[in-house]
């Protein structure tokens, strides 16, 4: 993980974004997608830095990275019984990349979504 | 009528209201990503619910079976996925009560809510779901009140309430106020009510609530009143549906033949796809009509008297639906095959005349499923297999393929025609799958891409205003010019594209583009960018009347 944070330019200096404060609006972003009903540890994301944030705290399940100065981001998800994970899984990659560049106006290199369990809500 | 038979007509009329309302629907779109695609995405949902209904037995529980399997595997984009929820959740409930009066209605619709609201964490207010929330709180007023009320009285409640909730969508979700528009997954649902209503006590679907901001398609209608449904005036016998791939300067030849052979004509669309709808007694008259002007697509023929059979019949004999295509040279074996998703004739020919062997009908706002992209694959003559979704959106489903076949199969992300194009220069039919999908995403990674095309409502963006009407000049990294011509709209694009490292400038025509604008464009470059060759290709694909390579 690169922890330097990612860098907007400006002519009154620079702006730096924490990957932190990325991963808590993808929180925020996944949490409001059709279809996803909870963040997961499990998989990959349980090595890295999300692994400190509490359950139920937004930011939990997210892996930011900076790939030369575009945001690359890992989202682990749990999806609702009886919807078409293809659809879930591409309607969270468009909501999220868009919300990212729409509130940070840095460029969005690449958002994975990764489907870690699907739950019967009913 | 029957709960069968109010199943079965809910979900046709559903289909053909949502068709002929799709345009108008995608134009409210702009929440939670203004992609325009709403309306489409709801469509094709229906679209393959009534597929499943055609092969559902005449049984109460098999019928709702159908609606909530035809849902869930065909559907499309956010909206159709809420929507294959919202169906779930109702047919659950009249499947286990066995039919449907006025206290069944309101428990229908409460399931309906409360199976959308499960399947999301943070719900959003001011979006399809408060309109379903709304209307099934009404409903369950109403028995409440007075608990012998009958289907059509506690429908009614549902749905003028459902309109009010609409309505006030922009007060609960500002985007939606600042576009001047109500939500569009809303307002589809609200159709849905105003189409029930229709099927059981015969009221006519009135037009859906749009709000100020949205660009009103009304002027492309050519018959005003129409006979939704063939349950009226008509006379004639069948009704003909289908999406015509044509050039607009086609279409008044095209309604006059219609005029000639029947009634209840509605041409609507443009930019290249209309939606059709005519009822006639010559069947084949009114498909010949449209070969003669472009390619139709999703036929479909009823017989108004007795529809099931015949119906059946027409539509694989018309073979409605298939929307692979496949040229002459797909039939010979290869080591590994390309299977490109593409729309426009122009741009398909290129395609096959690289050597793609399966196209797969499909674009913005028109993503293929992963059904179709399968056949597809399964249908070329070669056990590896390269996808070319050729659209950021279509990447994702492509990448569903190969868990679903034999076959191996691997996707070269490319994000447009142009790096769709770039990539096939390095294929190798002989060669492996993992090999040409290597060689071809490196080619392809080289190419930059850039689109014109027309605003469809007023917007911000980070170079400034943009009006409807204006063309917009756009690089893989968003908007970056705007202008009121196309042809100073591709040029400034170019202009801050092109650089003296790039070689070569492909051109690819659309629907909109003009000789004396593709001049402009080829005499810019040979001024501006003397080092750079052009090469100008006619692509035919809708909505963009400019596509560019540049490598």
């Amino acid at each position: 993980v690169d922890e330097s944070g990612l860098t907007i330019p400006s002519d009154l200096g620079r702006i730096t974004v924490s990957p932190a404060a990325i991963a808590q609006i993808v929180g925020r972003v996944a949490a409001e997608c059709y279809g996803v009903v909870g963040m997961s540890l499990r998989g990959a994301a349980r090595e890295r830095v999300t692994q400190l944030l509490p359950k139920g705290r937004p930011g939990r399940g997210v892996v930011v990275r900076n790939v030369d100065g575009a945001v690359a981001l890992e989202l682990h998800v749990v999806v609702a019984y009886g919807l078409n994970l293809a659809e879930v899984a591409a309607t969270v990659r468009s909501q999220v990349g868009y919300e990212v560049e729409r509130l940070t106006g840095l460029p969005v290199a690449s958002v994975d979504v990764h489907i870690q369990d699907v739950k019967r809500t009913a | 009528m029957s709960e069968l038979e109010t199943v079965r007509a809910l979900a046709r009329g559903a289909l053909d209201s949502l068709e002929l309302s799709r345009e108008r629907i995608d134009d409210l779109n702009v929440y939670p990503v203004p992609d325009g695609d709403t309306g489409t995405n709801m469509s094709l949902t229906l679209g393959s619910v009534c597929d499943e209904l055609r092969e559902a037995e005449d049984d109460l529980a098999a019928v709702c079976k159908a609606v909530s399997r035809g849902s869930l595997m065909g559907a499309r984009g956010n909206s159709g996925v809420i929507l294959s929820q919202i169906l779930r959740g109702f047919v659950g409930v009249v499947a286990e009560s066995g039919g449907l009066d006025g206290s069944g209605l309101a428990r229908a619709l409460r399931a309906a809510a409360d199976a959308a609201y499960q399947a999301v964490m943070r719900p959003v207010e001011g979006t399809i779901l408060t309109v379903v929330r709304e209307s099934a709180e009404a409903a369950e007023e109403t028995v409440a009140a007075d608990p012998s009320s009958d289907l059509l009285s506690v429908l009614v409640a549902a749905r003028d309430r459902g309109d009010k909730a609409l309505a006030r969508t922009p007060e609960l979700l500002p985007v939606l106020a600042e576009a001047g528009v109500v939500d569009a997954g809303g307002t589809g649902y609200l159709l849905l009510l105003d189409v029930l209503l229709h099927v059981i006590d015969g009221r006519p679907v009135p037009e859906p609530r749009v709000g100020e901001g949205a660009v009103r398609a009304d002027a492309r209608l050519v018959h005003a009143a129409v006979d939704e449904h063939g349950d009226g005036s008509s006379e004639l016998r069948y009704e003909v549906m289908y999406f015509l791939e044509a050039p607009d300067e086609a279409i008044p030849a095209f309604k006059d033949v219609w005029a000639g052979i029947g009634d209840s004509i509605v041409v609507v669309g443009g930019d290249g796809l209309w939606n059709c709808h005519i009822h006639t007694d010559d069947i084949g008259a009114a498909v010949e009509a449209a070969v003669d002007a472009g390619r139709p697509r999703k036929i479909r023929v009823t017989d108004l008297a007795e529809q099931v059979e015949e119906e059946r019949w027409v539509r694989e004999a018309t073979g409605a639906g298939d929307v692979v295509d496949f040229p002459p040279h797909a039939s010979e074996p290869v080591c590994t095959a390309v299977v490109a998703v593409a729309a426009g004739d122009g741009i398909k020919r290129i395609f096959y005349s690289l050597g793609v062997q399966g196209i797969v009908a499909g674009g913005q706002s028109m993503n293929p499923s992963t059904a179709e992209l399968l056949a597809a694959v399964e249908a070329v003559p070669a056990e590896e297999v390269v996808i070319l979704p050729n659209n950021k959106n279509i990447i994702p489903v492509a990448e569903q393929v190969d868990a679903h076949t034999d076959r191996t199969v691997r996707v070269v992300p490319t994000r447009g025609i142009a790096e769709g194009f770039a990539a096939l220069m390095s294929y190798d039919p002989e060669a492996r799958a993992d090999e040409n999908a290597k060689e071809m995403t490196a080619l392809a990674s080289n190419v930059v891409a850039g689109e014109v095309t027309q605003a469809v409502r007023d917007s911000t963006s980070d170079v400034g205003p943009i009006a409807e009407g204006d063309f917009l000049g756009i690089a893989s990294d968003g908007i970056r010019v705007v202008e009121q011509t196309q042809a100073a709209a591709a040029c400034r694009l170019l202009e801050a594209l092109v650089t003296d490292e790039h070689e070569i400038v492909t051109v690819i025509e659309g629907d909109g583009a003009n000789p004396a604008d593709t001049r402009a464009i080829t005499e810019w470059l040979d001024e501006h960018r003397p080092e750079v060759s052009a090469e100008v290709h006619h692509g035919g694909q809708p909505l963009y009347p400019y596509l560019f390579g540049i490598e």
